[in-house]
This record gives C-alpha cells, structure tokens and sequence, in this order.
C-alpha cells in the first residue's frame, strides 16, 4: 500500500462553521509532508481526524482503516508529537522507558537507550529537573524508538527557542527518516521545515489551497525578479503575488510557461514562504 | 492484562507520596505513639499514681470502680479482671481497640482516595501532559478503569498493609508489657484480638465500602474529567442543586438521604466493632446494587468525556 493517508470529503463543523470543509488530499508512503496554514486554518482539525481524535464527517483512511475506530488503534501504528516538552513533571526518564515498553508493541528500548546516552539525560532524573532543551531530547528519543508507520507532528517546536528548534529537526532526519516512515508536520514556522519536506499542504478556511510536491513545485510556480521597464508586460501575465524590496520588484506566476518569463528578468524557485503568503492572500479574495 | 499493570504502576508512581510515604509515615506516627506510651508507662509505672471513678459497662450491667492507686497496679487489677471475662466480651473490646488504631490510616485513605479521584482526569490536562499519554496506544476505558482500580483497590490495600504492621506492633507490645503482670497472653490478647480474622474483615470492608460509595467516588471522577477549573465547585455544586430542587419540587429527602449515605464509609460503619457481619447485613439489599449502578453510569461518563478531552 503505497498511500498513508487518503482523505476524500473531509469535513469538520462546528454548528454552522466548517473547520474543514469537503477536504481531499492524498499522503504518500515516505514523504514528509508539511501541512501548513495560518490559525484557525483547519490544520489541527486536520490532524485529529487522522489520529482518530475527534468526530468527522466524510472519509478519511489512515493505514487502511477508518480513525473512528478509536484513538488507541490508530496509536498502534501512528504517532504524535503535539508540541515537544508536553511530559508529566513528575515522570522520572526510567519510568517514561517502562511505561511505553509496557503499553506499545513497536518500542525499542535500547534504541531508547541509546539515544539518551548521547545526551546528558540520566534514567533516574525526573521530568522537572531536565531543563527545557533536555526534555525535548527526551520526548523525541521516545517517539523516535517507537516503529510506527506515521509520524505527525502538530507545531512540535512551539515555545521553543531557536537553538532548539534547529537541533529538534535535525535529530529528527537523522535519527529518524528511512523512507518507510511518513512524516506530517504542521507548522506556520514554514523557514525552519522547508529544506525537510518533500510535499505541500496548504490550508486556509479549512480548504487545501494547495497541494503539491518540492519537486513539482519549480515547474508550476516561478518567481520572477522582474526589470523595472518590463513591469507592465509582467502585470499582463497575471502574478498571484507581487513583492517589493530594496527597490526590485518580484513577482510570482503560476503555470506560465517559462519561455514568457525568462524576458522579463532573472528567475527563482520561490521560498515556501513567499508562496504561502501568496496562495493565502489569493484564496481571500 | 500487563498493560493494565503499568497503567496501575504509573498511578502509583505519580502518587507516590499519598500512596506510599504518606501511609508508612502515619503508620510509624502510630506505632510510635503506641510503643512509647506503653512503654513509658512501663517504665515509670509504679511512681504515677491514679485518682479516677471509671464507670464500666460489661455484660453485668454498669460497673463501677474507684480507683485509687499507683498505675501498676490498676493495669494489674485490670488486666487480671480483663482476663476473667468471657471470651466474646474480650474480642468486642479488643475489636474496638485494633479499629482504634487503625483509625488514622483509614481516615488519611479516604482523604487520599478524595483527592486522587479529583485530580486524576484533571492534572494532565492542565498541564498539558494529556497529549502525551493521548499519543499511547492506550484506550480511554482502559485509562480510567485504571484510577478507578487504583483508587477502590490498590490504594486500600496498601493502607491495609501499614494497618496489619500497626495491629502486630501493637499485639507484640501488649503482650511484651502484659507478661509483667501474671495474665495468660495467649487467651486474654492473642486468641481473643484474632487478627488475621480482623485483616480478612478489613479487607472485605474496604470493598464493600468502595461499592457502598462508589457513586460519590466515580462522581469525583465524572468531574475531574469534565471540569476546566478546580473542580471543587462542581463536586459540591451539582449536589446541591439537586437536593435543593428535590427539596423545592417533592418535599421529600430520598436524593439528600441518599447522598448524605454514600459519601463517607462512616455511615456504614457504627457497628463495625461488632464485626463485619453487622456491616454487611447493612448493605447488602438493593441500595447497595444502585449504588454500583449509579457509579458505573458516572465511570461510563468519565469514560466518554476523557475521549473528547483536551490540553485545557
């Protein structure tokens, strides 16, 4: 089975307003999708469906079967982090080891182990007495020794000073990542995950307003950092989105054949973020 | 089943101090109080003398005796006129002296018992910890039948424990300061206290007192896994509203009767000097099955509440 994730009509209500609303997106086995949107957008909606959190209306299969079923199922071959640093103060790291080796199946505890010796955390300290960076250390080399199909991730790094941040991600690809595991990150730090990801899910008023591969993503959009004197030709062409800086003016088009492009001036890959502005400031008009 | 094991374990470990240390340490309080006083008496026994007019209900009526003398003597005379009585008399006088010991560890219990059942289903979401143990597979019914295991059962017999180690302090004592005194031990203190019988009643009490009250402890619950402040409101609150309706609508008290029956242990327990039996032929009817009714109504609630619970 090569999709993770199948959504088809995905729709969330409260009363009259829609958190998601008939949404449809595919997850493929092995990639790390970063579904990314503003509050509120429908993100953690989203992923609750997935992880069998809460009601919805529609359909949604996640490793084949319906997270209706029940959060403890799904939890079987899914995990999630919400938010790093979430563990009880009181837990000593010891007892942490023994609690998931006695409620999960997949756990490794000497993978555990060995993650944790590389850090300065000892098996007798408790929760409470390892500092902020230490705990996320611990939270991920928990997750990370459990062998499980999915990986979602929900603004794993919020509250999190930068230093951090970096170190989390990077454990995260190098400790973690074969290409058997999918990963899905939400996040609206979008920098930070850009080089990570390998797909996009943008999400705005709980609609996808776009959904596409890294490596798709160069031939559909183009960034274009546009001579003064070519600016109303560019106009005529119809960018989703204009930026000024320093005096040039950039402009980003979507499915324009490069041959019209190339003329105007010198050509990017935008950043993810300079797209994600310009996807969601269409879908509000 | 083994998951059912760690999910007990790690209540434990997150109440190690009203679970384990708190118990040990009244326990040691008690046995404490008990060897030193018997023990300084002992001791200094023949310096203290006693002035006191105690009057006595035995199976003759009410005695009276006037005591006059120095305290060795009057445990002597006691003792030796303890030692003459029948044996159902002693084992009503000893029943009530071991319930006496064991009085502050089962009161801390239920106080213990009060305020874990409150915070189970709330303190992990306060503090955010909820989404980390949400990321185990590990059901909802599971994770509340654990504190409710925890609190009916695991928890009472770990103060039953301290209890039999106060009962054995206490018996040893006795019997170190009564052999001083020319009585029998063996059939004044030992075969009349019959502990091990005492413990088995013990443990029966602590169940069926758990089924007894099981709608006020399973409401403990239900609230903790509702409420999104101190839930102390909410627990005295809803109660209130209803036995003020009941009293404003029917002008009847079953609601009120009710509840004032099932909160504390205490109101099925004035006879329990005269042994379990008097206790159990107090509950055993229909009330007691409405009771575990009502409870496992409240626990199915908790139940659905904590699926939708969340970080508060």
């Amino acid at each position: 089975m090569s999709e993770v994730v199948v959504a088809n009509g995905l729709t969330k209500s409260y009363g009259d307003f829609k958190a998601l609303d008939d949404v449809n997106f595919t997850i493929e086995k092995g990639s790390i999708v970063g579904l990314i949107g503003p509050n509120g957008a429908g993100k953690t909606s989203t992923l609750k469906s997935i992880l069998g959190l809460t009601e919805f209306d529609g359909e949604l299969e996640v490793l084949g079967t319906d997270p209706r079923k029940g959060r403890h199922h799904v939890m079987e071959r899914v995990c999630f982090i919400a938010d790093v640093g979430v563990l009880p103060r009181w837990l000593k790291v010891s007892e942490a080891l023994d609690y998931i080796e006695g409620v999960h199946a997949g756990f490794s505890r000497e993978k555990a182990e060995a993650m944790l010796a590389e850090t300065n955390i000892s098996p007798k300290q408790k929760v409470k007495q390892l500092s902020k960076g230490m705990v996320t250390q611990l939270h991920l080399a928990l997750i990370l020794s459990i062998s499980v199909d999915l990986l979602v991730l929900d603004e794993p790094t919020l509250g999190l000073d930068i230093l951090y941040r970096k170190a989390f991600y990077d454990q995260l690809l190098n400790d973690y990542f074969d290409h058997e595991t999918s990963i899905i990150i939400s996040t609206h730090q979008v920098e930070e995950i850009e080089t990570l990801l390998s797909h996009l899910l943008f999400i705005d008023q709980g609609n996808i307003v776009l959904d596409s591969s890294m490596d798709d993503l160069a031939d559909t959009f183009c960034e274009v950092i546009v001579k003064p004197e070519l600016t109303d030709k560019a106009w005529g062409l119809n960018p989703i989105h204009t930026r000024e800086s320093l005096g040039q003016k950039s402009m980003i088009f979507e499915n324009v054949d490069r041959s019209y492009l190339e003329p105007l001036g010198e050509l990017h890959v935008p950043s993810v973020a300079d797209l994600f502005v310009a996807k969601l400031k269409r879908a509000a008009r | 089943m083994n998951k059912l094991t760690i999910l007990l374990r790690r209540e434990i470990w997150e109440n190690k101090i009203g679970f384990v240390y708190l118990p040990i340490v009244v326990a040691a309080l008690c046995a404490f109080f008990i060897i030193s006083g018997i023990g300084a008496l002992q001791i200094g026994g023949d310096s203290i003398t006693i002035h006191a007019d105690i009057d006595y209900e035995s199976d003759h009526g009410t005695e009276r005796y006037d005591v006059n003398d120095t305290f060795d003597s009057v445990v002597g005379r006691g003792l030796q006129e303890f030692a003459g009585r029948s044996d159902a008399e002693k084992t009503k006088a000893l029943n009530g002296v071991y319930l006496a010991v064991s009085a502050p560890l089962t009161l801390t219990l239920w106080l213990v018992m009060i305020s874990y059942l409150v915070m189970s289903l709330y303190q992990d979401r306060k503090d955010r910890s909820i989404l980390f143990w949400k990321s185990m597979p590990v059901s909802d019914f599971a994770t509340v039948l654990s504190k409710v295991i925890t609190a009916l059962v695991i928890a009472p017999a770990i103060y039953l424990v301290c209890c039999m180690a106060l009962h054995i302090v206490l018996l040893l004592v006795s019997t170190v300061s009564a052999m001083g005194y020319d009585v029998p031990v063996w059939s004044t203190l030992w075969a009349p206290a019959n502990i091990i019988t005492r413990w088995f009643e013990m443990a029966s009490y602590f169940i069926i007192v758990g089924l007894w009250c099981l709608p006020f402890y399973a409401w403990l619950l239900l609230v903790s896994s509702r409420a999104k402040s101190v839930p102390l409101a909410w627990i005295i609150g809803l109660p209130l509203v209803l036995m003020l309706l009941e009293a404003i609508f029917t002008n009847t008290g079953y609601v009120k009767n009710f509840i004032g029956q099932h909160i504390a242990p205490i109101s099925i327990s004035e006879d329990l000097d005269r042994g379990i039996g008097h206790v159990f032929d107090r509950v055993m009817n229909l009330e007691l099955l409405l009771s575990v009714l009502i409870g496992c109504a409240f626990i199915y609630g908790a139940v659905l509440f904590r699926g939708k619970a969340d970080e508060l």
